[in-house]
């Protein structure tokens, strides 16, 4: 939480999320559903870059810059450095998710725009989107530098947004391969898709809870996942 | 119980320091040039680095097993402290809440202050602080006087001559410390000769 880069984008998101009624204003038409979009949209992609950012950061300055040295003049073994680390990163974008809501909440209701009762759902979706990605960068750092483990995560985090759109393609040509392709990629990479309940609160439309706790439970089965992969990785690989 | 024993170590095929062991007691000088291996096999030595093939034990535990590594103190040839965070926080974090002691003992003047603003010098102490911090039987140190002025040097030789911990001492500062150890060795090509 000490890190430069939390106190530059702060600014950054309340000034993304600040723009949304002036966005909106100029969005002919679109009214209340302009600004719940808009908003939604800047503080979406702001958590996730910063589930980018802390996913490589917290282990990746063990691994590349020497810091675990400090942890193994302690009786710590590699799983619990990872596991430590982990913990840390989803309980700072718990942290990071909760203001953002907070924050998207209030702009919205200073602007004049009631909040669908669906939105009660969006800290729960936007933390387990967050934890995904961030473990998935996580991992990645296991394997590569900081900075290309983040651009990584970023681009499997696009593709597990595309893999839905992907899948109806397959299914409305009827192509095999598209199909056969679309259920490999399922397997190989977390469907973001699952999470993503943009649409329901920008259109007010009512969200099964039972859905929302099984897309919860999907998202942690990922970060079970990316973890357990991660102390694969660490348990053969130099550190420091 | 040997203090460390190494066997038959190999990193990426090249093989280092065949048979090392080094008895409770003793202060071992590893000397060498740039590149002999001596950070390498320090890094070894304490399970940072995973061997391609042999083993390393800490008085009779495998260097993997995490409460081997309780009996380590381990200083680095390049500095792994936290910018942001100050010798007293460092100290807590690796479980040494009350090192302030050590710290003076070691002549670290801003224990307060973040170590980002700290000099080279200072930086050094914090590190040796934190290695022998604890106590720890077995005392690993690359470089220990790196960066560290005459009083420094002075200081620091003092604390560690105090010390009982078995030493490993990797350095290129061979007359400064010579008074210091029980046994030198050279390390040339990552073998001993």
């Amino acid at each position: 939480m000490r890190a430069r880069l939390f106190w530059l984008l702060l600014p950054l998101g309340l000034g993304l999320v600040a723009t949304a009624p002036l966005v909106s204003a100029l969005s002919l038409g679109a009214g209340h559903r302009g600004v719940l979009d808009i908003s939604l949209t800047a503080c979406w992609l702001l958590l996730v870059g910063v589930a980018v950012a802390q996913g490589t950061r917290s282990l990746g300055h063990d691994l590349h810059r020497g810091s675990a040295a400090l942890f193994f003049a302690r009786p710590t073994s590699r799983a619990s450095l990872a596991g430590g680390r982990l913990a840390g990163t989803l309980a700072v974008l718990a942290l990071f998710t909760l203001g953002t809501t907070t924050v998207w909440a209030g702009i919205n209701l200073g602007a004049g725009v009631p909040l669908p009762s669906t939105a009660l759902w969006l800290p729960l979706m936007w933390w387990c989107e967050a934890a995904v990605v961030a473990s998935c960068a996580f991992f990645l750092v296991t394997l590569v530098r900081p900075l290309p483990a983040g651009f990584l995560a970023m681009g499997l985090w696009v593709a597990g947004h595309l893999l839905d759109p992907y899948g109806q393609l397959a299914a409305d040509t009827g192509n095999a391969s598209l199909a056969s392709v679309h259920q490999a990629l399922s397997g190989l990479m977390p469907n973001y898709g699952v999470l993503d309940i943009h649409d329901a609160v920008v259109a007010g439309a009512s969200l099964d809870p039972l859905s929302q706790l099984w897309a919860a439970a999907y998202a942690l089965f990922w970060v079970g996942v990316w973890f357990g992969a991660s102390v694969l990785v660490l348990e053969r690989s130099d550190v420091g | 119980m040997s203090a460390l024993v190494c066997k038959g170590l190999q990193k990426s095929g090249r093989l280092l320091a065949t048979d090392l062991v080094i008895e409770p007691g003793e202060r071992v000088a590893l000397v060498g040039h740039n590149g002999a291996g001596k950070s390498t096999l320090l890094r070894l030595a304490t399970g940072l680095l995973r061997p391609s093939a042999g083993s390393v034990m800490v008085f009779g535990k495998p260097v993997d097993d995490p409460e081997a590594r309780t009996d380590i103190g381990l200083l680095l040839d390049r500095s792994t402290l936290p910018d942001r965070m100050t010798a007293h926080e460092v100290m807590a974090q690796c479980g040494h809440t009350d090192a302030g002691g050590t710290l003076k003992l070691l002549g670290v003047e801003e224990a307060d202050k973040a170590i980002g603003t700290l000099s080279s010098g200072q930086r050094q102490r914090v590190a040796l602080a934190l290695a022998l911090a604890g106590s720890p039987k077995l005392l690993l140190l690359d470089e220990p006087l790196s960066g560290l002025d005459d009083p420094g040097v002075r200081t620091v030789s003092d604390v560690l001559q105090a010390s009982k911990a078995t030493m490993l001492i990797a350095t290129h500062r061979r007359d400064t410390l010579r008074d210091l150890w029980t046994r030198e060795l050279s390390l040339a090509g990552g073998r001993l000769v």
